[in-house]
């Protein structure tokens, strides 16, 4: 498990973190979404140790990572602005993956690199944008480690090859149980795959949830009731939003308890139709909830 | 301790494999310059018996490019925001990084210099007029291992300062020079006064008070009442032993007449080696990764040592200042010279951080540094120093192995001649003399008649610490013999080899004599000791066996030189022990002197019965010259050959020994 406690970096006296607390747990897929500046490379970094926090504490299966080369061994980091060695082929840099990582699975980087249709011989240096994009991540695949972090995983990826590498995170994820923190300033790109969705907002987490609880828990609903009705019609629910057009209201629902569907049908209305939410719309709700505008996050 | 803790032979490995051009160039270029050189050099050349610096004259200039070079190129990630992410984000901790990278580097200098003593020795092996001890190749090893292994980590620790390529070798830069150079204004007088310090002597005593002393004037003159004498004929000589890569600078920009101790200065690189690493494993691990590609984490850090960049420079200004006297075209010079300051601060600012700083700080920054200068400057500045002969230490003479005396007669009469203005008509020698006076020494020269030579040389013969502290040369430690003032070299562990190595062990104790009388019979032993090729005279005068052995050993040289079906001559000496006379070989006459040579080419000539010599040089293709002497007892044939075309040879007295 990874603990982040009261975490806060900051630069140029400009608080890039700030007092930051949160856990990943185990075996799961953590994404972190926020706006480009909001402190998700920073925080990847400081767990990776390229950077140092200025206070804070974060703990990787209770140890500290200063240091640590055994914890090191678990950790594989594939930054936002990929580097290769001049000249390294896909091979050369599986070999140098291989010659670091204690776990790497050679014959699994082989068998990754085919899946993708990578040649192993060319220059990486010769690859697309999207291709670099996949040396990385097959390389850090196949060290198996135990903790993996993407920073802007799907960056450059093409729709297909982003579902295939999802597969392949997911499949990483059921077998060697790794936990995979990914992020993204797109919602939409991780929801799909993630177990747990953290927002980012000027070095804090201002929202953070299991994704399958948000949307199992929330849900739009189209009403229409006899006669003239309004908000207040509905106090006994948990309404996150309220809007009406003629005699048709759009109302998003949070139903913890899951008895609320059942209350509506009971109020014997025109039209209800219940309608499931997407991540975005999800969060969108919570923001506007929280008293923050959704738009200025992402 | 588990060295895997400290080191990372994989990262290592994979750091130099991505570099390995570099890495190659770094091992190989400098020894392959050098062997190139040395052979260009030395392959035509006469006989030569070359020092470390000659040797490896490359190495002087590698010193400050390739450990710079290497350093940055082991620690090239750190310069990049990419390159950074993605190598500290691999299973490798900051202390195997960086022990990992300074043990990588250390070995490759090590290598290299192995190399290139490698290469040196084959070098002089393949040439035979080339003579070298081969302990020498291993000091100049580990004089270069040494040198190179400390500049390298300085340029670690610059790394850990800074994140981009220019202030890393500006940090560099400044770890290697700044405290030395200010140690060397501060305590060298002659750096700062331009020219030798005005020292004056001051004798109380009868024995070091000159024959003769002219004065120039009134300040003289009430001086001379009070026993100083006004004499600059003194240069201070630096006891500092200070680290090579600033020795080598200072030797050669400010001219610092050097009399350091090698060994102390390696041991003291050494030392400052072990505390770097050591210093650099502490900031590698506190190493600011958020500021890579930018000079500094901070202004203010970019403010320092742009400030401490200005410090040499300011010092020459001071320098410059306190040696000319303020007028208009000084005004001129000073708002030049503050030009040139600010084009450089200017010029620094755009390279190291693409912006200039606020102007009002780099002026503060100016008058701040200035100030501090000044102050400095002023405060260690000795306008005049008076040198007491009592307060003389030691002195020591350079001519004479190298002893010192406490006598205070020697050193009496040694200032006395110093001083003295009386004009020496028959000089016989100048003597090499090194006083130390507390912390400062002093080296002056001065010339002897041959009397005052013998007397200084009798006087130096009954003092017990001179003769305890002379350094001579062991007959051991002779790594080449040459004869005839280095007409040639004797070939090692020849006959003559042998004999005069066996005779000089004998006549050990004896102080050697120079004289250039019958030169052909000199004979000089060469031999290395702390870094240095030592030169020894001997004199053989008393053996006449000796004497025959090495006329038999010239003439064998010519009857091998006669081998050569092409051998082309271009001048001869033809002389008898007294005096020389010189023929030019393009006059066509002249053939019969080869003609009498090979005719004569297996006479044993005897030193016992009156002889000549003829004294030639040989060319080659490339002009390569080379020197021989032919001994004959055939003295009227040589003087008929010789007499048949005109007045070339007048003196007929021949040699009787």
């Amino acid at each position: 498990m990874i603990k982040i406690d009261k975490l806060s970096k900051k630069f140029d006296k400009e608080n890039v973190l700030n007092n930051l607390s949160f856990n990943i747990r185990d075996n799961s897929i953590y994404g972190l979404v926020g706006a480009n500046g909001a402190g998700k490379s920073t925080l990847l970094r400081i767990i990776m140790g390229i950077f140092e926090a200025d206070t804070g504490v974060i703990t990787i299966d209770d140890d500290m990572l200063s240091d640590n080369y055994k914890l090191k061994q678990k950790l594989v980091f594939v930054p936002d602005d990929l580097y290769f060695y001049p000249g390294y082929n896909l091979m050369d840099m599986g070999k140098y993956y291989q010659s670091l990582y204690e776990n790497f699975d050679m014959n699994y980087f082989k068998e990754l690199a085919s899946m993708f249709n990578l040649s192993l011989n060319k220059k990486i240096s010769t690859f697309s944008k999207g291709m670099k994009r996949q040396c990385a991540l097959i390389c850090a695949i196949a060290t198996n480690c135990d903790y993996m972090f993407f920073d802007e995983t799907f960056d450059g990826l093409d729709p297909v090859i982003r579902n295939t590498m999802k597969k392949v995170l997911i499949n990483q994820m059921n077998k060697k149980k790794t936990t995979i923190v990914m992020t993204s300033h797109n919602l939409r790109e991780l929801e799909d795959i993630c177990d747990n969705l953290g927002l980012l907002y000027k070095g804090g987490i201002l929202f953070e949830s299991e994704i399958d609880t948000i949307k199992t828990n929330m849900y739009k609903v189209q009403i229409s009731l006899k006669g003239d009705f309004d908000q207040d019609d509905f106090k006994e629910f948990d309404i996150l939003s309220f809007k009406k057009q003629g005699s048709v209201a759009t109302i998003i629902v949070k139903d913890k308890d899951g008895k609320s569907k059942r209350k509506l049908e009971k109020m014997h209305p025109i039209i209800l139709d219940f309608l499931n939410l997407t991540l975005e719309e999800v969060f969108i709700y919570e923001m506007e909830a929280l008293g923050y505008e959704f738009n200025k996050f992402i | 301790m588990n060295l895997t803790n400290l080191f990372n032979f994989k990262f290592l490995k994979e750091n130099m494999k991505r570099s390995k051009a570099i890495m190659l160039l770094c091992v190989f270029l400098i020894p392959v310059i050098n062997v190139i050189s040395f052979l260009m050099r030395f392959v035509n050349s006469s006989y030569v018996t070359p020092n470390i610096f000659e040797l490896s004259t490359l190495s002087i200039v590698g010193l400050y490019i390739v450990p710079i070079i290497l350093s940055i190129t082991l620690f090239s990630f750190v310069y990049k925001r990419k390159s950074s992410d993605f190598v500290m984000s691999f299973p490798v901790t900051r202390k195997q990084i960086f022990l990992s990278n300074t043990l990588g580097g250390i070995i490759l200098i090590i290598v290299m210099n192995l190399v290139n003593a490698i290469f040196a020795l084959i070098a002089s092996l393949l040439l035979s007029n080339v003579f070298i001890d081969y302990k020498m190749v291993f000091d100049m090893f580990l004089f270069w291992s040494i040198s190179y292994i400390f500049v390298f980590v300085c340029t670690n620790i610059a790394v850990c300062l800074s994140s981009n390529k220019i202030t890393t070798v500006v940090v560099t830069l400044l770890i290697l020079f700044l405290i030395p150079f200010m140690h060397t204004f501060i305590s060298y007088d002659g750096f700062r006064e331009d020219a030798n310090p005005i020292i004056a002597t001051q004798c109380d005593n009868e024995i070091c008070k000159p024959a003769k002393y002219e004065c120039g004037g009134t300040t003289c003159e009430v001086n001379r009442k009070k026993d100083i004498y006004m004499y600059t004929g003194y240069t201070e000589v630096n006891n500092t032993n200070y680290t090579v890569p600033y020795s080598l600078v200072a030797g050669f920009l400010f001219n610092i007449d050097d009399n350091y101790k090698i060994n102390n200065s390696l041991l003291k690189m050494a030392f400052l080696s072990i505390l770097y690493i050591f210093i650099g494993l502490i900031l590698f691990g506190r190493k600011k990764f958020e500021v890579v590609e930018t000079s500094f984490k901070s202004d203010n850090v970019h403010l320092l040592v742009r400030s401490l960049t200005t410090v040499p420079i300011l010092c020459i200004y001071y320098i410059l200042f306190i040696n000319s006297s303020i007028g208009i075209s000084d005004l001129f010079t000073i708002l030049f010279l503050f030009v040139l300051l600010m084009t450089y601060l200017i010029i620094y600012d755009l390279l190291t951080r693409k912006k200039i700083m606020n102007i009002f700080k780099t002026l503060a920054s100016i008058i701040v540094v200035g100030i501090f200068i000044i102050f400095i400057g002023e405060l260690t500045r000795n306008d005049e120093t008076i040198l007491d002969v009592n307060d003389i230490d030691t002195m020591t003479f350079a001519d004479y192995d190298n002893g010192y005396t406490y006598d205070r007669k020697i050193i009496n009469y040694v200032i006395s001649k110093h001083i003295d203005n009386t004009y020496v008509e028959n000089m016989y020698d100048n003597l090499d003399i090194i006083i130390n006076a507390g912390k400062k020494s002093y080296k002056f020269q001065i010339s002897v008649t041959e009397e005052e030579y013998n007397y200084i040389k009798d006087l130096l013969n009954k003092d017990k610490t001179y003769l305890k502290t002379i350094k001579k040369v062991n007959g051991n430690d002779v790594f080449a013999i040459s004869i005839g003032n280095d007409i040639t070299f004797v070939k090692k562990n020849s006959k003559l080899y042998n004999k005069l190595i066996e005779s000089y062990k004998k006549n050990y104790n004896k102080i050697n004599e120079f004289t250039d009388n019958d030169y052909l019979f000199n004979v000089d032993f060469y031999s290395y000791d702390n870094y240095e090729v030592k030169k020894g005279h001997f004199n053989i005068y008393d053996d006449k066996e000796l004497m025959n052995d090495i006329i038999l050993y010239y003439n064998s040289e010519v009857k091998e030189a006669f081998n050569d079906p092409e051998i082309e001559i271009d001048y001869y000496y033809i002389g008898n022990g007294d005096s020389e006379e010189y023929y030019s070989s393009y006059n066509y006459e002249y053939e019969n002197i080869d003609k009498f040579i090979i005719d004569n080419i297996d006479e044993k000539a005897d030193i016992s019965k009156p002889y000549m010599y003829i004294k030639f040089n040989t060319y080659d293709i490339s002009y390569n010259r080379s020197s021989y002497v032919f001994f004959t007892n055939k003295i009227s044939e040589l003087k008929n050959i010789i007499s048949e075309y005109g007045k070339l040879y007048d003196d007929s007295k021949d040699m009787v020994m």
